[in-house]
Order: structure tokens, then C-alpha cells, then sequence
């Protein structure tokens, strides 16, 4: 009987739960920026498609209607050059916002962005190893997959180093600021090494090639190519959010967690393994780009609180909003040539990574 | 000596039972035989000197370690058989510390005890009250890390109250488990808290707490077990079994007991390390 | 030169004439990768036919007023579609492969000249962009003068050919040396001298020591390419990428700067051929 209740003095005493949020909550606050970035998110695809080296008006947009006629170039223009460049750009900045959040939640630490861990370089050299020994030794790896071959490469290779980051770093539950940064330092400079030796073997075609790995480049985008990346992305934002309430928990510590209930081992491993699969299939899409993980989840925590049901969601939209409308930049800034999107994103991130690194100092130890 | 070890075993509705626990350690047992039990209403306290079996009593407890002898007994099932979301529901952990790893406030720290439920239209008025009862919903606002050890630690225990409580009537009596949870704290907050748990306990809640303040335990538990060297050296009310040759035997410091008069809790006076130890038994 | 370039820069070259006018179409609009390239279609005197040119192409001053389509092996899709040409002029050289294929789907031809280092690639090649513009003619003499310029080094040369190094810096820091089959050993060969590395193709990375055991006379080096201190008796000349291997009008310049170069290192040293100082 409520007997239990009265007596824990926890009953609800039959009265409705008030509209209003307790202070303290931002759960209402959380639910309307999350809601507002998809709109957002839509505008700035909208721009994404009007801006560009070719002139465009908002009425050639008509052209995204089906069965609607126009100007044969504008159309291919927009639906077979823009269209596939924002999308791209979306998906590969969710992946990047959605994987930061995460890992960052899992790590428990707000510096654990992709990039700087290693994720991302461990991606690119196996994606680089696809591309330079694929008509030798991995031969039979490449004929086998396919056109999947490059984000499947990617994805084992970002699997790899972020077990490794995570074996390295944690220690009972807990990573350490100082070392996870040191282990991302290790983990790049051995990927790193790893590819410039890939690079060294190349002939001049595939260097042609890898160019664009090292600054990260949305100039590939293609729908042919898009697909299989899409898929895999996909597939990681389906299953991420599933380790929303435990990488909830996990903010009390991996012990609470427990108590509250969740399996840590396969929260870990649900996160780990959906974070290498968005950010190697982000890698093989479009190269390394680095601080997008980083600089939006922390961005919304500031805004929304770190509740992941919601910090999982619009890191994606915010992530995916800020590499549109970066790539847009970049497209028109020194038109007709372009700026490497990575060029740009490690610019603005860069000195907001210092920022975050000054602000936690006296935290470091 | 015999009648203070022997178990004083309540009458059958111990909602957490440990029976017969062992655990092998690299040199000897770590655990033997050890056996307590935590009604629903009562504070039951653990304590015992370092390495006396209390760290390894708890992961038995939390399920990390599997007991090589015995078994542990929730509700009447075996803790193993429990799946974890229901036994979140009816057991709350207080740590000794919390660390929190992102900026969260004071309420959403206490509201994350929700965790294990789907109530999302209940919650806002369980943590309210459970905040409420810590005495802390005037803090709810603020940064969990701008908080004074003792705000921190009554926070945590919103929190926990609000992951055993259930909007829906429930004859289950929540069981709560403090690891060592005065530690951190000056002796007000220490009070405070055991105030709060005292109610806690008289609405219900059957309390397991791991402690070291001999005061503490001399004045809020309702029954005792004292570990050494991995076994029971003694259970029962702390006034049938808190006596100086006790104290001596089990942390070797001599002391002097004052039995508190009617309802006045006990008074110990530590005096200083016994430099002979007196062997009893 | 792959033997598919060769074959598309035929089919160009047979498809233009029959596409019509002797002389190309008043509208035609070109993109122009590659310096040598660009350089030649000025000296044409079909310059203003271009709409945008790569970051090589430096040469003449007013190429440097065209929009500028980046580095020609990440060449940007929409950019170069935004300039609207009729063609892609390059030899070889233009990237990456899939936004080449991309703009002709968008109907923008790709021209690949003929690349093959030396004077018969700069030959064939001037001669294509003759025949493209219709100014065959034109394009004769400039092989000519060129081939003036290129005999009257070659009187100059010694008996012993100098033994020379062409180092490049290679993006970050790396050096690089020319192997077999570049437009930098051609330079070298041009100018009288014998390429030390001609046991690989293309360009290398290569050690200090690999350096010294070559016993080099000379060492020409561009841009940012550091010739290591154990090298500093040996003499260095450093010049310019771009004027160096554009292959284009300025070819014979180009020889006569480094054939000058390479005869005055030889007479400056005198027998003993450590590079030890």
C-alpha cells in the first residue's frame, strides 16, 4: 500500500505533477533547442544549396521538385554537385557532433574529441592503407567489399584506436585528463607515422589521392559514394541513442552507473563501437576533419545541460549545422578555388580547444 | 565472550540477509563465515578496523565479487538472480564520494536517481520531495561541483532516495547502502546526515551503512556487526556489545564506555592505543 | 603519360577540327592547369580565350589576373564550373580524376596535351595547342626559338657531363630528389648534365648520405628544398619550380640558365669530387 510511500515520505500524494520545470532542470529548456536545431539545420542546408561558385537564385530550387523542368545545368548543379556536398557535409558533422558527445561521455571528459584522441587518425590510415595497398596486398580485401571497403577499412581502423585510447587512458573507470590527451598524442603520432609511410609507398596516382585525407575535404561528395557511408552512419545514430540513460549514469561514475542499474561493459561497448563506425565512415567520406566533435557538444552542454537523450540528438543537428555552413564558407571564400574544410575547422577549433584546456588547468593536476 | 558473536537473527523479515559469506584471499580468508542481516526500519552498521573485511564485505555486496561460501539473500532471492534494473529500483548506493564529470546542478545530479524508472510525468515531484527531505531543494539551482562536501553528500542522498522511491504503492521497503558516507564531512554535516537517515529509517528504509565514528554508531545504529580479521567478532545493539574489552580486542585502543541513561546515547572516550594487548576469549 | 591520355589527347586533337572553325570557336571559353600550358596558349596569342588558370600558372603577368582555380590536383567541381568554359586544358597533370569525369558530364571537355617530359613533350605539346587554336604557325616558331636557344647550349656543353641533383621540397619539410623520367632530369639532360639518381623514377625522398656517396658537382634546388650543410662545398643554384620545369616558351631560357649554372660549378671545382667542404 502507499503505506511505504507515506512512511518514505516520497508519496506523490495524489496530486498532478506541476507544468512548471523545477529550477535547476533544464530538461524543457533541453527539448526546445534540440527541437529548434532542426529547423535550423534545414535553413542552413537551404543556404548550403544557394551558395557556390555558380550563381544560383532561391527560385532555382524549384528544380529539387520532382517532375519540375528548368535550366538542365542549374538542375545538375544543384541535385548532382551541391545537393550531395550538403548532405555529405551533414552527415559527416552529425557523425563527428554525435561521436564527440558520446565518447566524451563515455571518457568522461569533455576533451575527448575524435580527433584528438586518434579516432580519426586511425580511421584515416587504414583508409589510406586501402587506397595504397589495394591492388596489392589487400587486394583480395578491396575485391571483396567493394565500394565499402574504404568506410569498413576506416571503421576497423577507429575501432582499433579507440580501444587502445580507452585501454590506455582509463584507469577504474576513471580517465585522466593528462593521460587521455597523451594516449591521443601517441595514438596520432603512430597512425600518423603509419600513414606517412603508406604515403611514401605511393605512386604518384594514389598521392594524388591521399591529398585530401590529411586537410579533410567534402569537395568527393557524390551520391554513389555517399550511399554506403549514409548507411553506416545511419545505422550508428539508430543505435547510439540507446546509450543515452547509461552514459546518463555514467556522469556519477562507473560504479553508480552500476548501481543505477545499467551494464557498464556494454554500455562501453555499444559506444566505442558506434562512435568508430560514424567516425570512420566520416573519415572515408571526407578525410580528417578535426574539432567538430569537440567544440559543438561542449557548445551545447553550455546551452541545454548534459543530459545525453538530448546532447546525443542536437550534437548531430549542431555538428551537422556547423560543417554546412563551414563548407559553404569555404566554397565561396576564394571562389572559384576552395579552402580544405579541415583547413577551416581546426582554424576556429584550435584556439577554442586552448580556451577549454586554459579553463581546465587548475583541474588538470 | 560467545553470547556477543551469536546472532541475534530478527524475526524473519530482514529484507537484505548475508548468510555464511567467505572469501579466499591470496593470503588466507579475506571473509569467513560472515553473517548479518538488515531489517526493513533499522540502521545496521558495519564497521571494524582497516583490513578488517568491510571493503571486501561491500564488493560482495555490490555483486563485483562472487563469495567463494555463502550467499546473500535480497527480498528472500540470491543477489546474482536480481536483474539489475529491478534491484536499482530497490537499492540505493551512497558512495563514499561522487564524482560528478560534467557541469550538472544539484538537481539534475538528484534527479539522475530517476535513472532506473519510467516515470518521466512522477519524477519531477519525487526529486522534489527527495531533495526536500536532504534539505537541499533550495540548492537544486546551483552548480553540483560550487557545493560545500556535506551539500555534495546530502545531493548524493536525494539522489538515492529518489532512485528507491515509487510513485505507485508499493509494500517493498526500500534498502539503502552508505559506504563510509560521513567521511568527507565536518561533524554537523556528519550529524545532519544521520539525523536524515534516522527518518529515514523510522519511515521504512532498512539502512546498511560502513562506518568508522564509534560515536556515530554508539548513537544512530539500531544494531551493529563488528568485523576482524575477516570474520564477526560481535553483533547486536551497540549498548550489548560496545564495551571497552571490545574496542581493544578489535582496533587494540583502550576506551572508556559510558552507557548513555534511559534513551541517551552511549558515550565512548577514546584513550589511546593499548600497548598490551589483552587477548580475550 | 598514361597510353589513356595519350589516346584522349588524340581523339581532342582529331574531334576539335571536325567540331568546325580552323581557328577555335570565338565563344570558347578554357581553363588552363599547368604552367607551361598556360604560357604557351599566351604565347599563342590565344590568352584571352582563358577564364581561369591553376596556382602554377604564375606566368605571364597577366595569367596572374585570372581567376585562379587552386592546386591542379584538387581541383574544385563547382569552382570551375562556375567559370562556365567549353574545356579543361591540361597535360596530365589535372586531379582528382573523378571531378575531371564529373565536369565533362556537365559538358565541359577535358583536353589532355601531350606531357611526356623533355623537348618532344614540349614540342608535341606546343604543336597540339597550335592545331587547337589554329595557329600552327605561330606555334613552330616558338619551337623553333626554343630549339635555337636549346643548340646553342649544347655547343656550349663540356665532354664530361657535369654530374648534377635536382632537389624539390616535397610538402612538409621533405626533401626529395629527381629520379628517371621527370621534367626535372630532362632539365639536367637538356643542360648538359647527367642526373646522379638515375636508378629510380620520379621523385624520391633520399638521405644526406645517398646525397654524398653521389658525388655530386652541382645541386639545383627550388623553393624551400634545404641542400644539407654536408653539402655546402658543393655548388647550388636555386631557382624557380616553375620557370625551371614549366616546359613552355621559356624552355630555352630555362636550359641556358642552369647549362651557365652547371659550367661554371664544374670549372669551379677543381678535381677533387668530395662534397665534404
Amino acid at each position: 500500500m502507499s503505506a511505504v510511500l507515506e512512511r518514505a515520505g516520497l508519496a506523490v500524494e495524489g496530486q498532478a505533477p506541476t507544468g512548471s520545470e523545477h529550477p535547476g532542470s533544464r530538461q524543457t529548456r533541453a527539448r526546445y533547442v534540440t527541437l529548434a536545431l532542426i529547423p535550423a539545420l534545414g535553413l542552413v542546408m537551404i543556404i548550403g544549396l544557394l551558395t557556390g561558385a555558380v550563381a544560383t537564385s532561391p527560385r532555382d530550387l524549384l528544380v529539387l521538385l520532382p517532375g519540375a523542368g528548368g535550366d538542365e545545368w542549374t538542375r545538375y548543379v544543384l541535385l548532382e554537385v551541391r545537393l550531395p556536398r550538403v548532405v555529405l557535409g551533414a552527415l559527416v558533422g552529425a557523425a563527428l557532433g554525435a561521436s564527440g558527445a558520446a565518447l566524451q561521455g563515455l571518457f568522461r571528459n569533455p576533451l575527448a574529441d575524435p580527433g584528438l584522441i586518434g579516432v580519426a587518425a586511425g580511421a584515416a590510415f587504414a583508409a589510406v592503407a586501402v587506397i595504397v595497398l589495394g591492388g596489392t596486398v589487400l587486394a583480395p580485401l578491396v575485391g571483396w567489399l567493394g565500394m565499402a571497403a574504404l568506410p569498413v577499412a576506416a571503421f576497423l581502423g577507429g575501432l582499433v584506436t579507440t580501444l587502445l585510447v580507452y585501454r590506455l587512458a582509463s584507469h577504474q573507470g576513471q580517465t585522466a585528463v593528462a593521460t587521455l590527451l597523451l594516449a591521443g598524442i601517441a595514438i596520432n603520432a603512430i597512425a600518423g607515422a603509419g600513414t606517412g609511410l603508406l604515403v611514401y609507398m605511393a605512386d604518384d596516382q594514389q598521392l594524388r589521392t591521399l591529398t585530401f585525407w590529411n586537410m579533410g575535404s567534402l569537395a568527393q561528395a557524390e551520391w554513389a559514394s555517399l550511399a554506403v557511408g549514409a548507411g553506416l552512419i545511419a545505422l550508428a545514430f539508430l543505435v547510439l541513442p540507446l546509450a543515452a540513460r547509461g552514459l546518463n549514469g555514467m556522469m556519477l561514475g562507473e560504479n553508480v552507473a552500476r548501481h543505477l542499474g545499467f551494464s557498464v561493459h556494454r554500455l562501453k561497448l555499444l559506444v566505442i563501437v558506434m562512435a568508430a563506425l560514424a567516425v570512420g565512415s566520416a573519415v572515408a567520406l571526407s578525410g580528417i576533419i578535426g574539432f567538430v566533435g569537440l567544440v559543438v557538444p561542449h557548445i551545447l552542454r553550455m546551452a541545454i545541460g548534459p543530459d545525453h537523450r538530448y546532447l546525443l540528438p542536437a550534437s548531430a543537428l549542431g555538428g551537422a549545422l556547423l560543417l554546412v555552413m563551414a563548407d559553404a564558407f569555404a566554397r565561396v571564400v576564394v571562389a572559384p578555388a576552395e579552402l580544405p574544410i579541415g583547413l577551416l575547422t581546426a582554424l576556429v577549433g584550435g584556439p577554442f580547444f586552448l580556451w577549454l584546456l586554459l579553463r581546465m588547468r587548475g583541474r588538470l593536476g | 565472550m560467545s553470547a556477543l558473536t551469536q546472532a541475534i537473527d530478527p524475526p524473519g523479515d530482514s529484507v537484505l540477509e548475508v548468510s555464511g559469506v567467505s572469501v579466499r584471499g591470496q593470503r588466507g580468508w579475506r571473509l569467513q563465515e560472515a553473517s548479518l542481516s538488515v531489517m526493513p526500519g533499522e540502521i545496521h552498521a558495519v564497521m571494524g578496523p582497516n583490513g578488517a573485511g568491510k571493503s571486501t564485505l561491500l564488493s560482495v555486496l555490490s555483486g563485483t565479487l562472487e563469495p567463494d561460501a555463502g550467499e546473500i539473500l535480497f527480498d528472500g532471492h540470491p543477489l546474482p538472480a536480481w536483474c539489475p534494473g529491478m534491484l536499482a529500483r530497490r537499492r540505493g548506493i551512497l558512495p563514499q564520494e561522487t564524482t560528478v564529470s560534467f557541469p550538472l546542478t544539484a538537481w539534475e545530479v538528484a534527479a539522475l536517481g530517476r535513472l532506473p524508472h519510467a516515470t518521466p510525468l512522477e519524477d519531477p515531484e519525487i526529486v522534489r520531495r527527495a531533495m526536500h527531505r536532504m534539505d537541499v531543494l533550495h540548492l537544486a539551482p546551483q552548480r553540483y561541483s560550487d557545493l560545500s562536501g556535506g551539500e555534495r553528500q546530502r545531493v548524493q542522498m536525494a539522489r538515492v532516495l529518489a532512485q528507491v522511491a515509487r510513485p505507485a504503492p508499493d509494500p517493498a521497503a526500500p534498502v539503502l547502502r552508505l559506504d563510509e558516507p560521513s567521511s568527507a564531512l565536518d561533524l554537523r554535516h556528519q550529524f545532519e546526515l544521520f539525523e536524515r537517515m534516522r527518518d529515514e529509517a523510522r519511515a521504512g528504509s532498512a539502512i546498511l551503512v560502513i562506518l568508522h565514528d564509534l560515536n556515530l554508531a554508539g548513537r544512530y545504529a539500531d544494531r551493529l556487526t563488528l568485523l576482524h580479521d575477516g570474520r564477526v567478532a560481535a553483533q547486536g545493539r551497540p549498548r550489548d556489545i560496545l564495551d571497552a574489552t571490545i574496542l581493544e580486542r578489535v582496533w587494540g585502543v583502550r576506551a572508556r564506555v559510558t552507557p548513555g541513561a534511559a534513551g541517551a546515547p552511549l558515550q565512548i572516550h577514546l584513550l589511546g592505543p593499548a600497548h598490551e594487548p589483552v587477548r580475550v576469549g | 603519360m598514361s597510353r589513356r591520355e595519350i589516346l584522349r589527347s588524340l581523339l581532342a586533337l582529331l574531334a576539335l577540327p571536325a567540331t568546325g572553325a580552323t581557328a577555335g570557336p570565338p565563344d570558347q571559353r578554357l581553363v588552363s592547369i599547368g604552367g607551361g600550358v598556360t604560357e604557351t596558349i599566351f604565347a599563342l596569342g590565344e590568352g584571352g580565350r582563358l577564364v581561369g588558370v591553376d596556382t602554377t600558372s604564375t606566368y605571364p603577368e597577366t595569367a596572374r589576373a585570372l581567376p585562379t582555380v587552386g592546386y591542379q590536383h584538387t581541383l574544385p567541381l563547382e569552382g570551375i564550373a562556375a567559370l562556365r568554359p567549353s574545356a579543361l586544358l591540361h597535360d596530365g597533370s589535372a586531379g582528382p580524376e573523378r571531378t575531371l569525369r564529373r565536369l565533362e558530364r556537365m559538358g565541359i571537355d577535358e583536353i589532355v596535351l601531350p606531357g611526356e617530359p623533355g623537348f618532344e613533350g614540349f614540342r608535341a605539346r606546343t604543336l597540339s595547342l597550335g592545331d587547337l587554336f589554329g595557329r600552327r604557325d605561330e606555334a613552330q616558331k616558338i619551337i623553333d626559338s626554343v630549339a635555337t636557344e636549346l643548340e646553342a647550349v649544347r655547343r656550349k656543353t663540356p665532354s664530361e657531363a657535369p654530374r648534377a641533383v635536382f632537389l624539390m621540397s616535397h610538402g612538409e619539410g621533405a626533401t626529395v630528389a629527381a629520379g628517371r623520367a621527370t621534367k626535372a632530369d630532362a632539365l639536367l639532360q637538356l643542360a648538359g648534365g647527367r642526373n646522379v639518381f638515375s636508378e629510380f623514377e620520379g621523385y624520391r625522398p633520399v638521405s644526406v648520405e645517398a646525397l654524398m656517396q653521389k658525388h655530386p658537382d652541382a645541386v639545383l634546388t627550388t623553393g624551400a628544398a634545404a641542400t644539407d650543410a654536408a653539402l655546402r662545398g658543393v655548388p647550388t643554384l636555386q631557382g624557380d619550380t616553375l620557370f625551371w620545369l614549366g616546359f613552355g616558351p621559356r624552355l630555352g631560357q630555362a636550359v641556358s640558365e642552369v647549362a651557365t649554372f652547371l659550367q661554371r660549378a664544374v670549372a669551379h671545382d677543381t678535381g677533387h669530387r668530395s662534397p665534404i667542404a
